[in-house]
């Protein structure tokens, strides 16, 4: 195999490798709180509005980490106080908040004059991966995982029924920050593996594409960090063997996962759904 | 054992519109409670006021003369149905087991006692055979059973049920009913949203008649006189005075 001869050889692959791996798990975890509490479009929106942070950092000369948190999180609260006062639905709202940040970010991105252009954070770069990055990736994700695995009840029970863990004093809106937080140190996790565009399919593909298969949480977490992994994986080797877009292979890769599931999954699967429906037409016929 | 509460000048508003006007009552422990009044009379909002789900312009709520803060996790809030995710990843069992989350606290998981005690209050409202479904495979009466059995899991002194026996099959009701006055001969005390009016004598001890404002509290016979209901239900009933129709 000369993916396998080539990853020995080159360091640069090597890394590509891991820190896409090190994405597909992360993204795949907390995707799995974002498709569960019905915030697909918030994850959307947060990793656009990394870009202008992003921006600002290369300005400042700082690690662009501490620049996307922030209009990640000011991004969070302007949606979430629009929400809350007016008529404006969130899905608007969202989509008012967030464009404008975005469109900041190219404006501020042109200003910054930077080594890394648009186009590697739109939609990323994962052979230009530094040690750095590396890093950078794998403390994120040691933090996101700690957080999930300290917290899963809370998580879980905010998630599932927000009356109950408010009613018995835990603090929604904290959980809800903290997830967002989470979110857009995920997203910059993500820009040079998938860049910003496309980081959205990693978080809620391998998450949905798990959700078909398992009655159990912790089950779709664990499901959907393997499939975001593997997607990775399967994405960057096709991507090196025909020299096309990483990034845009590994979320094509993680759509074929979820068309899988979609048609072949035992209990949500269209095609045993048909089966279980002619079955029972026949027996309640004869 | 003393499970009271007291609510005291209580005043609730949504965006400048008051929806609960100065409520105040005293309830003793050990009894089943039903709260009562047209729809819009701010019975569910009443309850989410005195549990601190929403936030309360005036008035003070004490449970034994403790805050809701010191006695939170002695207290179980079973929601309407409808503001539950039925399709989410979780089984019957383990949505019973959620009510020993409060007394757990962080970082502790369920042990294998807290998995024995869920199953145990599952076997209380008859449902143990369907342990491993999803709770969205269940009927209505089925899921409601379901949330009670959680409620018992809490093991809480005081319980609020928000509309448990709405669209619920008889059966189910049944169940519930047993098992809340069961609750009540231990010395909790219940709290019931309702407002099938028919079933008010057979199921409570005592009634929360209100719309907005409490019209009366006391004992089910001294709160159902025609002339408190008459002002209670206003509307409905001048509604019914008109078609003919006799209370």
């Amino acid at each position: 195999m000369n993916f396998i001869n080539d990853l020995l050889t080159y360091e640069f692959l090597q890394k590509a490798l891991f820190t896409s791996v090190m994405v597909g798990i992360i993204c795949g975890v907390i995707g799995c709180f974002i498709v569960l509490r019905g915030m697909a479009l918030m994850g959307d929106a947060i990793s656009h509005a990394v870009l202008p942070g992003v921006a600002l950092s290369y300005m400042f000369g700082i690690n662009f980490f501490y620049g996307a948190v922030v209009t990640g999180m000011l991004t969070a609260l302007g949606i979430g106080y629009i929400n809350q006062n007016s008529r404006i639905k969130s899905d608007s709202s969202i989509g008012i908040v967030f464009s404008s940040a975005f469109a900041l970010g190219i404006i501020l991105i042109a200003k910054a004059h930077t080594s890394t252009d648009l186009n590697s954070i739109l939609f990323g770069n994962v052979l230009a991966v530094r040690s750095s990055d590396m890093w950078t990736t794998l403390i994120i994700g040691a933090i996101v995982l700690l957080v999930v695995i300290l917290f899963y009840k809370e998580l879980l029970i905010s998630t599932f029924d927000p009356t109950m863990s408010a009613a018995y004093g835990l603090p929604n809106r904290l959980i809800h920050y903290v997830i967002m937080i989470l979110l857009t140190m995920v997203t910059v996790a993500s820009l040079q593996t998938v860049g910003i565009i496309l980081v959205v399919a990693m978080l809620i593909t391998p998450a949905s594409t798990a959700y078909l298969l398992t009655n159990r949480l912790s089950v779709m977490i664990v499901l959907s960090a393997i499939f975001g992994a593997v997607s990775a994986v399967i994405g960057l080797y096709i991507s090196f063997l025909y020299n096309l877009s990483s990034g845009a292979v590994i979320v094509l890769v993680t759509t074929a996962f979820f068309a899988l599931a979609f048609i072949f999954g035992p209990k949500q699967g269209i095609l045993w759904r048909a089966i279980r429906v002619r079955r029972n037409k026949s027996t309640v016929q004869s | 054992m003393e499970n009271s509460l007291s609510v005291r000048n209580l005043r609730v508003s949504y965006y400048g519109i008051q929806a609960l006007d100065d409520i105040s009552f005293s309830t003793e422990s050990g009894k089943l409670i039903g709260i009562i009044g047209p729809n819009g009379a701010g019975k569910s909002t009443l309850m989410k006021a005195i549990l601190g789900l929403i936030s309360k312009d005036a008035g003070e709520v004490s449970f034994n003369d403790m805050t809701l803060k010191q006695i939170r996790k002695n207290i179980a809030y079973v929601p309407q149905r409808a503001v539950i995710d039925w399709d989410f990843p979780i089984t019957v069992l383990d949505t019973v087991l959620l009510g020993t989350y409060p007394s757990l606290g962080f970082f502790h998981r369920p042990k294998k006692s807290d998995k024995e005690l869920a199953y145990n209050c599952l076997e209380k409202v008859g449902m143990q055979e369907f342990s491993k479904r999803q709770i969205g495979e269940l009927s209505g009466g089925q899921q409601q059973r379901i949330f009670l059995a959680r409620a018992l899991a809490q093991k809480a002194d005081l319980f609020f049920l928000d509309e448990p026996f709405v669209g619920i099959d008889v059966s189910s009701e049944e169940v519930i009913i047993r098992i809340l006055k069961e609750l009540r001969d231990d010395g909790k005390t219940v709290f019931v949203v309702h407002h099938d009016l028919s079933k008010v004598t057979d199921y409570f001890d005592d009634l929360i008649l209100m719309n907005k404002e409490l019209i009366k509290f006391g004992p089910v016979k001294q709160v159902l006189q025609p002339e408190l209901m008459k002002k209670a239900y206003n509307a409905q009933f001048s509604l019914l005075d008109s078609m003919g129709v006799i209370i």
